[in-house]
């Protein structure tokens, strides 16, 4: 349910603009970098803290990404 | 000394152009590249990206004669620098899902590598990567350039088209990616992929949800509004576009195809390492071939697996062009054999459909026949599906084989075959001419005949010839 919100809310802040004029679709995938940045960002964080408790619960996971965390952090 | 001759499928980009030069590719550096590329080369970035597997080998060619390398706007090479050439040219809607989805992760590690040391890619195109001793390597050097803070990153929107809507037809909807994208040089669009896609996987990954739905619905989108200039020239924070490349590594890495599980795979050998009674008669007959004409590099048309690609290997012969259209047979030779180190390139290809030559006047990609340069074939139970099963006439079918090159073996299957029983089961037999006398016609009017074995089990007839 969170989910489908949430999705809702960025397509309303990203898509509903009134029209203008035609874009260079390539403009589209430019602007978009930034959000799409910062949830690769997060989600590679989240990737690196659930390795961790894995790991630490002795699961055997996947190699933690380097440098994701310190990157988001930024 | 003849002039150098630019490759024809070199024109889009005016810093440089290629020329072939024998065994070497030449790249002439145009001069608005000069000082920018040069500054590359000096600081040893492609030297470390190609020690890492990533990039083909570069060599500035110095104190180099200039004259004749002329671009295709009629500019004056500045520099030289010269790369092997790649043994066989094979394009992304020739590859199986395991090739596309490596040479996806091997560009990401590229790229993340080149970020790392203040460098990005120009652009993301899949034709830049290739298979050179069954690994993916990029083979443009001239697409590696400073990074620039706060810059996008340029090469996005190819990326997805080229790399990962292909990867995720298959992986998400169980469909076959090469048609459609041989259909589009640019690859799959959003348009076509949203279509196809299940939405249910749009919305319960981050990756499609991102990389698929939000950007489409950006790309595709005829709105703007007023300020899109100033948000397309926002900066891009260096981590974030870091963050885009690892994050997108992941997603691709943990895609899988819809089309067989992996244990599928492991079983495949196993299922295709024991069959015919006959199989020994041919690996020996094969293996013998290998052995006396000792071919550098070799076709193997419909070719499977590679079984046979690896008896005549194991004798002498040197690497094989998996040539097959059975999707499932090329992964799995990719699986069982490139990745572990043999020396076969598996490549899709239908030999009553070769691919054709295709882009701006018809220069960009090369056809089959363009990269007909084989030292020899072997052709084992594929003639009766060409002529049979795709009604092509017999002498233009077995000429177009021995073409190919100098040598070869070519396996007569006749009707009494079950196999080809099978294909006439419910048709009409408008194949007179198709007989073992005809064959062996068909070859000694051209070639000598060096070896050959017939079975008596069913009439198969093994040829090993050699062009007069």
């Amino acid at each position: 349910m969170s989910r489908t919100v949430l999705v809702a809310a960025v397509l309303t802040a990203t898509f509903t603009t009134p029209a203008f004029a035609y874009i260079d679709p390539i403009t589209g995938s430019v602007i978009l970098q930034a959000l799409i940045g910062g949830f690769a960002a997060v989600s590679l964080a989240v990737r690196q803290v659930r390795e961790k408790i894995f790991t630490a619960l002795g699961f055997k996971s996947k190699a933690v990404e380097e440098t994701s965390a310190d990157d988001a952090a930024k | 000394m003849t002039a150098p001759v630019r490759d024809p499928g070199s024109f889009r980009d005016p810093n440089a152009y290629v020329f072939a030069d024998g065994e070497r590719i030449v790249r002439a550096v145009m001069p608005a590249a000069h000082e920018a590329f040069g500054d590359v080369y000096d600081s040893g970035i492609l030297g470390e990206l190609n020690a890492k597997g990533l990039m083909i080998g570069c060599e500035r060619i110095e104190d180099g004669d200039l004259e004749g390398y002329t671009g295709a706007r009629g500019e004056s090479a500045a520099a030289l620098y010269s790369h092997p050439r790649v043994p066989f040219l094979s394009y992304p809607y020739e590859w199986v899902f395991s090739q596309l989805k490596d040479a996806a992760l091997a560009h990401l590690d590229l790229q993340i590598a080149a970020l790392d040391k203040g460098f990005v890619l120009s652009d993301a195109t899949a034709y830049n990567m290739q298979f050179i001793d069954g690994k993916p390597v990029h083979i443009d050097v001239m697409s590696v350039r400073r990074y620039k803070n706060g810059e996008h990153w340029d090469g996005y929107n190819q990326f997805c088209r080229q790399f990962v809507l292909p990867l995720l037809i298959e992986a998400w909807a169980g469909v076959s990616f090469q048609p459609m994208y041989r259909g589009s040089l640019n690859g799959i669009s959003f348009e076509d992929a949203m279509s196809i896609l299940p939405k249910r996987k749009l919305f319960t990954s981050l990756g499609g949800f991102m990389h698929v739905y939000l950007h489409g619905k950006a790309v595709l989108s005829n709105t703007s509004s007023p300020d899109d200039k100033h948000k397309a020239t926002a900066p891009l924070p260096k981590a974030r576009y870091k963050a885009i490349l690892k994050q997108l590594r992941n997603f691709v890495a943990d895609l899988k195809s819809a089309k067989r599980p992996d244990s599928y795979w492991k079983e495949y050998a196993k299922k295709n390492s024991y069959s015919e009674p006959m199989r020994d008669v041919k690996l020996d007959f094969v293996g013998r071939w290998g052995e006396t004409f000792k071919p550098a590099t070799f076709w193997d048309i419909g070719g499977n697996t590679g079984d046979f690609s690896m008896a005549a290997i194991e004798k002498g012969a040197g690497k094989a062009v998996i040539l097959d259209a059975d999707l499932d047979s090329l992964e799995g030779a990719y699986r069982l054999r490139t990745r572990k180190g043999d020396p076969v390139l598996p490549v899709m290809m239908n030999m009553n459909d070769p691919t054709p030559a295709l882009g701006w006047r018809q220069t960009e990609r090369k056809g089959l026949a363009e990269r007909a340069d084989a030292d020899g074939i072997i052709a084992l139970a594929v003639i009766h599906h060409m002529v049979i099963g795709g009604n092509l006439p017999f002498q233009e079918a077995v000429d177009w084989l021995m073409d190919l090159a100098p040598c070869g073996i070519i396996e007569f299957v006749p009707k009494r075959d079950p196999m080809v029983k099978q294909l006439l089961a419910v048709r009409e037999d408008i194949f007179p001419d198709y007989t073992t006398e005809r064959f062996r016609e068909i070859i000694s009017s051209r070639a000598t005949i060096v070896d050959e074995h017939e079975f008596e089990e069913n009439g198969r007839l093994l040829v090993s010839y050699k062009s007069k």
